[in-house]
């Protein structure tokens, strides 16, 4: 286990290294924060300075090998447009409010999908069944900002249940979880129900039913934990998408995290910012990828690593 | 696999959660309008993101509308009128006979927030060199840079130039403004105090800021005397515009700067709108890449709107009129005859205004002359109208208007073009004198006269204007070099003529700043329009009566 760890984790950081070449590129593509940041009417001086200021007149090769040997050193810049803030201060100020936002969205996500997705498949072939696979094609077909926004229309500006946008209280939760999770409550209840359907079929299930055992816990104990290795692999996919899908639901609700971080940093050509949220973003899905690997060997004894 | 006949059951464990979730959704919806019955005394704003989340306000641009509540210039402006006047830090002023000399007599006995000392001069210079230093990225800080800034006494400052600055006052009161900040605070805190919490002259102070927002609340014995109605005053820095609506009528937020598309919403809804009392933004279309200055290679003659019958005809080809209606349903702007010409600035000619409809008005049987005259596009080695369609923050219309355009312009037969392009990419090219399109532009808030003529039509200017020729440059260096207020304004009317006559852009629409309103709680706000943002004078927002 200690060496298939210290491999994954020597993996991980070839990846990121690869990742940060991109982002580097990438955002270098996408044209100088000076055009973004200085006024109209700023004269070509004006913009010559400003540059040197930032460090953007040298090489790219010498800007990401400084960037590089910083970054190493848990320093990836001063932001361009927070001045007076580094790059990662910007990250950590604002990732709580990501991951508890996500977190709240994994956590109501996989309540609903999974009792649904049991649900379902207890209930093949009947209207249940039915009405999850309808939550299923809403959640996959309808766009999240769209969702965002018929959320806040309805239960925010209508019913004033809940608050339009910004982080506050659980209340302030509610609409944002339900528009990053429910896509991923359909593809979750979609795992959990073929995963279930097939340990259903399973010689140990019959056997404990012959054996009296209550129908709950059959289908709550023994069935569950034989399915969920399924749904678990998805896990580390799911959190991806959280994140990821945090930049539209941020912005549409307001909601000061990461997501929304990244937008403005990507409208002002930060890149120092940009760089640094998607390296956090990678670190993020790569651990999490690998905390779901070492889970398989929890949930499922028969899985050793070597 | 065996049939569950009654599935009841399995519900147990799913119901049991429900049954404790009941208590909570109770709470959270009686909870949720409940916290904003406790704010009557707050005004909330929600607000487009300024251009950076700092304390600093010469760090970034577009800052003007985060920090004005509490940071101010020397020089105060009218609400209504939007002049000049010694309410502020600078009770007046006077200049040598030549504007290279301007000294300025500050208010004794102003306080800077949380105890940080009284306003002197010394606050002057210090705010001077933070504003002017290499990372300084406020509009026309060359304008303000090569002064010697001297302390005559505690309470009087004097800046000299080697040049004229005829209109030094709009870099202390205008769009392009010097804010000052205590230099007693940074001695002993440094910039990291600012960034903490700074210490402004202003009717309002700051309390903190978090990510997306900032908080001010009122000085209760400011210099002024005035007492702003709404104890606090509350930022929340909002980009999706619906999202801003729809604040607004959830009553989370009382004031919402929305997109003037969904404006006619808000108005549906019941709310009210204010309105700027001066006209806020200029919007043209520009000849870019007519850089054609005698000594300078880039100009390309072969370009199309080169030639002075292809830019009437094209001017001629617009309805401006159906444009209005179409662009801005519900009103709040006008047609202006020259970008730069705003009355009551130096070389305002109100026979341009009367010439307009007969030398630029929709006139398609014209256009068609103007073509056989300038042999369109036979004689053109590439008779292409590339027009740029740019996302500009502030004005949404932006894309329909360019549509229109190609519509105007493809339908009397002129080869155009859309080319998409984001809006720092068209700054970049400008700047790097490259940009042989024509690209939607804008003067906000309308600059004195000179400062526009320098900004639009001298190398280098801001890069999002193409014109320059020997005559027009040498006529500004003469502007630039003349003090006496008559020349002056003679010489301003003779460049504002010349550039009319030579069509050298195609001139839309003056508009006022726009804001929605709750009125419940907002009873109205007064403000002239003259900053960058538009708004000003936040300490005149009024509590619903």
């Amino acid at each position: 286990m200690q060496r298939y760890l210290a491999r994954r984790i020597l993996q991980s950081l070839i990846t990121l290294l690869a990742i940060s070449v991109v982002v580097f590129a990438l955002s270098r593509l996408s044209g100088n924060p000076v055009d973004a940041l200085l006024p109209d009417d700023a004269t070509p001086e004006e913009a010559a300075i400003v540059m040197q200021e930032w460090g953007l007149d040298r090489p790219l090769h010498i800007q990401y090998w400084s960037f590089l040997r910083n970054a190493v050193q848990g320093n990836l810049g001063d932001s361009l447009k927070w001045p007076g803030e580094t790059a990662m201060a910007m990250v950590w100020q604002r990732l709580p409010a990501t991951l508890q936002l996500g977190g709240f969205a994994i956590i109501v996500s996989t309540l609903i999908a999974i009792p649904i997705g049991v649900l379902a498949a207890v209930n093949k072939g009947k209207w249940f069944d039915g009405f999850g696979k309808l939550i299923a094609l809403i959640g996959q077909a309808v766009p999240s900002f769209w969702l965002a926004i018929v959320l806040i229309w309805v239960f925010a500006v209508h019913w004033n249940v809940f608050p339009t946008s910004g982080r506050g209280g659980l209340e302030h939760m509610v609409l944002p979880a339900i528009a990053m999770g429910w896509y991923q409550v359909a593809a979750l209840m979609r795992l959990t129900r073929s995963a279930t359907l097939e340990v259903l079929d399973n010689e140990y299930i019959k056997l404990a039913r012959l054996k009296g055992v209550p129908e709950w816990r059959v289908i709550w104990v023994h069935t569950l934990r034989n399915a969920a290795i399924t749904p678990l692999t998805y896990f580390g996919v799911i959190v991806g998408y959280i994140f990821t899908g945090s930049v539209v639901i941020e912005t549409v609700f307001a909601w000061p995290g990461t997501g929304l971080l990244a937008i403005e940093a990507i409208r002002a050509r930060d890149y120092t910012v940009v760089q640094a949220v998607v390296l956090t973003f990678a670190v993020v899905f790569i651990v999490a990828n690998l905390i779901v690997d070492v889970l398989y060997a929890v949930v499922d004894p028969r899985i050793r690593y070597t | 696999m065996i049939a569950v006949k009654n599935a009841a059951y399995l519900w147990r464990p799913l119901r049991r959660t429900a049954k404790s979730m009941i208590p909570l959704a109770l709470a959270v919806s009686i909870w949720a309008p409940a916290a904003l019955a406790q704010e009557t005394d707050r005004v909330v704003v929600a607000l487009t993101p300024p251009g950076g989340e700092t304390n600093r306000f010469w760090a970034a641009t577009s800052t003007w509308h985060a920090l004005g509540q509490s940071l101010e210039g020397l020089v105060a402006h009218d609400p209504v009128t939007g002049e000049y006047n010694g309410d502020g830090l600078a009770t007046s002023w006077e200049h040598n006979d030549d504007f290279t000399e301007w000294t300025f007599n500050l208010r004794e006995g102003v306080q800077f927030h949380y105890g940080h000392g009284e306003f002197t001069a010394e606050d002057v210079v210090h705010s001077y060199e933070l504003h002017t230093a290499d990372a300084s990225v406020i509009p026309a800080a060359d304008q303000l840079r090569g002064a010697e800034v001297e302390i005559l006494d505690p309470y009087t400052v004097r800046f000299t130039y080697e040049q004229p600055r005829t209109n030094f006052l709009y870099l202390h009161g205008g769009h392009s403004i010097m804010m000052i900040y205590s230099k007693a605070q940074f001695d002993q805190e440094g910039l990291e105090g600012y960034d903490e919490r700074f210490a402004g002259t202003g009717p309002y102070q700051f309390v903190s800021r978090e990510p997306g927002g900032v908080l001010y609340e009122r000085v209760e014995d400011h210099y002024s005397g005035i007492v702003p109605d709404f104890r606090e005053l509350e930022l929340r820095f909002v980009s999706e515009p619906s999202t801003k609506l729809a604040m607004l009528l959830a009553d989370e937020a009382h004031i919402a700067d929305i997109s003037r598309e969904l404006m006619p919403d808000a108005l549906d809804a019941g709310m009210g709108t204010v309105e700027s009392t001066l006209p806020s933004i200029q919007t043209d279309l520009v000849f870019n890449g007519l850089y054609c200055e005698s000594h300078d290679d880039r100009c390309r003659e072969e370009l199309p709107w080169y030639n002075v019958k292809i830019r009437e005809a094209i001017n001629r080809a617009l309805n401006r009129d159906e444009m209005l209606e179409v662009l801005f349903p519900s009103g709040g702007y006008s047609l202006h005859a020259r970008y730069t010409m705003v009355e009551g600035n130096e070389g305002y000619d109100p026979t341009l205004e009367e010439r307009f409809e007969a030398e630029y008005g929709y006139d398609p049987e014209r256009v068609k002359q103007l073509l056989e005259e300038a042999d369109y596009p036979d004689s053109f080695e590439d008779p292409t109208i590339p027009i740029i369609l740019t996302p500009m923050a502030g004005m949404p219309e932006v894309a329909l208007q360019q549509e229109m355009v190609y519509q105007y312009l493809t339908a009397v037969g002129l080869q155009a073009e859309i080319v998409e392009l984001d809006y720092a990419r068209v700054r970049a090219m400008g700047r790097e004198r490259e940009l042989y399109m024509i690209n939607p532009g804008r003067n906000a808030p309308p600059r004195p006269t000179e400062v526009a003529f320098r900004a639009f039509y001298t190398n280098p200017g801001g890069g999002l204007q193409g014109w320059e020729d020997d005559w027009t440059a040498a006529k500004i260096e003469t502007l630039i070099n003349t003090i006496d207020p008559v020349a002056r304004d003679e010489i301003a009317r003779e460049i504002q003529n010349y550039l009319f006559e030579q069509y050298v852009d195609i001139p839309l629409f003056d508009g006022f700043t726009q804001i929605a309103i709750n009125p419940d709680y907002v009873g109205g706000w007064q403000f002239p329009g003259v900053t960058s943002a538009g708004y000003s004078h936040w300490h005149l927002i009024e509590a619903a009566r």
